[in-house]
């Protein structure tokens, strides 16, 4: 196989990265730190001059180097080895201090977690207040079974105006006029570029594969709402578009077109996913990535915050999460599609099973539902993997002739 | 149903079937299954419905192993067992609640799965210190009233709804009474007398739970010096535990089960109006680990409740696979420790084996009776 198109804007994405970790672990700075989940509407606390720091995507930074350590370090405190791997692995990091990977995460002054992804998160939440003696605002967004209806929408609102006054509060910070707005504006561009940089997978062969994806999603969770987000994905957006315009693709002779379903395997990204670039199989569109697709609409901005962290993909139905599938394969021209049903996620993967046989049969595509972890590589069985990929690709030659 | 004669046998015989066979012999069309104890009975009630709660007591169907993950509870395991092979064909509608992840997939995937069961979900808040909840939990509690009016053609009036707050006030009266005697009763008859409440249409388990209280009263106590234990944990579907406990020489002097009394310290407020009461019942019960509930921490309760009893070990039973629980469980397990108060973590699933469970308890019982 030939080489992997490495994109040249990954450079700046490690600065940006880096930039952004240096922060919360610099304590010179007045603004107070608050670790927050990635399904917590940000934007507000961008206009209190709050710091936001992600604990899922730093155990996703960790899986990617090898965090079973971590995982064991927590399991020691009591934590099961069922639950979440990020959970375990921030658990584990906290109470590893300095010693955890890139020298820790430092500690939170405030913790904020919304239950828009889980119930999960706030659990895990709960652990790390106790365990950093900071103060905890939980914001409950009530699951969407059917659509939105409106009294859930008022109560997440009105829980948006009190974590103001919490914050005013607890942080002593205040809410500057159109900063909220400014936010939101932010928001809406770089969810916008976002979704236009999927969107070139589109084409054939794709730009991006799954891993690329995975890769350059960090600043749409963790600095979503700020001006350096933007600035980064519009840089992403001119060379993806520019790989559409010229026929470049992600992976070298692109064979077939594959949805991805669920959280990346981080402790196996180039491995796992070359299994299936040195087969021709590129992973052009995910659910994964694409949980972050959802637009702040204009006006009230807390109404809006409200239905847009309400409504996220992971908040809804397994219907609606199968109609979302099934779309992306269509637009995007799948050819099959893989469901890792991971471990560590229950709301992700508990549907998958039942959804894998409805998406075969509206689309008439086959598809391979894999049991691992996304950083816990104790549920990893390399044997096994390769072996149901490649009976997997086998299926893909065959119908392709 | 009449009472029986011997009220105990009633509650127990309730407990020893699947699905309780009564349902088989009611209007058609009156009965619903609920699948955890936030579901809110009364108003269910006052539609005219007779509430049953779902378990799987053994191992879960096999079909539930084509449509879930190997690492789902048996908890939820057992009920889309029982959707998709067709034992719930004689209820009209089943309730999920909203308490954790596994049990809110659930419902997407009976709808997707096991389409001729009448799914009805209710999204209670997880919040339920948040100031906003109580305001939010009632417009859902309408919500539900309007979806039971349009698919079932159930209506619910202020009236009924009172009528139902009293009537399961008095049962969670009965059941205290109960929990209040257990050391006239052996463990396993407890258990079934009080995991007997979700599984009986609610008058006939009044009147079966009030002759056994009764009777409890005038009876001598019996379970004299065994030691003492305190059953915590989600929920406890089979009579395993608390019959090997009896086997092994303990006895129970108090619980923390989703389907033991959980739920039955915080009764409705009769006045005023019932919508509030029962939304304020239901955000003030005891919590349930899946709850954001700062003030009201599992291990303080647990301690609480283990003073009060004199209890001299905890026994915390935890579904495999069940996060929320697993979660708390760290927090209250050091809260118990700081109290000095022994305790034993056991695992289980629907079905597992006795012989683990057995070991593991007979130690700790000897450990808090001071040896072997
Ligand atoms: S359970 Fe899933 S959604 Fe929740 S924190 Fe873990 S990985 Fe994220
Ligand atoms: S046992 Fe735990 S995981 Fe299972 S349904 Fe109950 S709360 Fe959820």
């Amino acid at each position: 196989m030939g080489r992997y198109a490495r994109l040249e804007s990954a450079l700046e994405l490690g600065r940006l990265m880096e930039r952004h970790y240096a922060e919360a672990l610099d304590r010179r700075h007045l603004r107070p730190v608050a670790w927050v989940n990635a399904g917590a509407p940000v934007e507000l606390l961008r206009a209190m001059d709050v710091l936001a720091v992600y604990p899922e995507n730093y155990a996703a930074m960790c899986g990617v180097r090898g965090a079973l350590w971590l995982c064991e370090v927590a399991e020691g405190a009591g934590y099961s080895r069922d639950l979440c791997s990020y959970a375990r692995i921030s658990l584990g990091a906290s109470l590893s201090g300095p010693s955890a990977p890139y020298e820790g995460l430092g500690r939170p002054d405030l913790l904020i977690c919304c239950n828009n992804s889980c119930g999960t998160i706030v659990k895990w939440f709960e652990a790390l207040g106790r365990l950093f003696e900071a103060p905890l605002f939980v914001i409950d967004t009530p699951y969407v079974h059917d659509g939105l209806p409106g009294h859930a929408a008022a109560y997440v609102a009105a829980q948006l105006q009190e974590l103001i006054h919490w914050l005013e509060r607890v942080a002593a910070r205040r809410l500057h006029p159109g900063a909220l707005e400014e936010a939101l504006r932010l928001s809406r561009e770089v969810t916008l570029l976002w979704r236009e940089i999927r969107s070139y997978c589109r084409t054939r062969p794709s730009p991006l594969n799954a891993p690329d994806l995975f890769t350059h999603m960090a600043p749409i969770v963790v600095l979503r709402g700020t001006a350096e987000a933007v600035a980064y994905y519009r840089r992403l957006r001119d060379e993806v578009r520019q790989r559409a315009q010229r026929g470049v693709g992600a992976i070298p002779n692109e064979r077939y077109r594959l949805l991805w379903d669920n959280i990346a395997i981080w402790s196996h990204l180039s491995r796992f996913y070359y299994l299936f670039a040195a087969h021709g199989a590129c992973f052009v569109t995910d659910t994964y990535t694409g949980a972050w697709d959802a637009v702040p609409e204009e006006g009230d901005p807390i109404e809006s915050l409200a239905r847009v962290y309400t409504t996220i993909y992971l908040n809804r139905s397994l219907r609606f999460r199968l109609g979302q599938m099934e779309q992306l394969m269509q637009d995007y021209a799948c050819d099959g599609f893989v469901m890792h049903n991971n471990r560590s996620c229950k709301a992700f993967s508990l549907g998958q099973p039942s959804a894998r046989r409805r998406l075969a049969d509206a689309t008439g595509a086959p598809g391979l539902l894999l049991e691992a972890d996304m950083c816990d590589t104790r549920a990893y069985a390399e044997g096994q993997v390769r072996a149901r990929v490649e009976a997997f690709l086998e299926t893909l030659a065959g119908r392709a002739g | 149903m009449s009472a029986s004669p011997d009220p105990l046998a009633t509650l127990r015989g309730v407990c020893e079937e699947k699905l309780p066979a009564w349902i088989r012999d009611a209007p058609k069309g009156s009965t619903i299954g609920v699948a955890c104890s936030y579901a809110p009975l009364e108003l269910l009630h006052a539609a005219g419905l007779l509430p049953v709660r779902l378990r799987c007591p053994g191992p879960p169907p096999a079909d539930s192993d084509t449509w879930l993950p190997p690492f789902t509870c048996s908890v939820v395991r057992g009920l889309l067992g029982m959707a998709v092979d067709g034992s719930l064909v004689d209820l009209a509608a089943v309730l999920l609640p909203h308490t954790c992840d596994s049990m809110q997939e659930l419902a997407g995937i009976c709808r997707l799965v096991a389409p001729g069961v009448e799914v009805f979900t209710f999204v209670e808040p997880l919040a339920v210190e948040s100031p906003y909840a109580q305001a939010y939990l009632q417009q859902e509690l309408r919500g539900l009233a309007d979806r039971l009016r349009e698919r079932l053609g159930r209506r619910i009036t202020d009236e009924g709804l009172r009528e139902s707050l009293a009537l399961y006030n008095r049962i969670r009266q009965a059941r205290a009474r109960i929990d209040g005697l257990r050391n006239r009763l052996p463990a396993l008859d407890a258990w079934a007398a009080l995991a007997a409440a979700w599984l009986l249409p609610p008058e006939d388990y009044l009147e079966a739970a009030e002759q056994l209280a009764n009777t409890l009263q005038d009876a001598e106590p019996r379970m004299g010096d065994r030691p003492r234990l305190l059953l915590a944990g989600s929920v406890i579907d089979e009579p395993l535990i608390p019959a090997l406990i009896d086997e092994l020489g303990g006895q129970v002097v108090g619980d923390d089960l989703c389907n033991g009394m959980r739920d039955a310290d915080t009764l409705a407020s009769e006045s005023g109006d019932p919508w509030t009461a029962l939304a304020v019942r239901l955000l003030r019960r005891g919590a349930c680990p899946a709850k954001h509930a700062p003030s009201r921490p599992l291990g303080q309760r647990l301690a609480d409740l283990a003073a009060r009893t004199r209890a001299q070990g905890v026994v915390q039973v935890m579904v495999k696979f069940c996060d929320p629980h697993a979660f708390e469980v760290v927090p209250a397990t050091q809260t118990l420790s700081s109290a000095g108060c022994p305790q034993l973590l056991l695992e289980v699933e629907a079905g597992s084996g006795r012989g683990q469970v057995r070991t593991r308890l007979q130690a700790f019982l000897e450990l808090v009776s001071g040896g072997p």
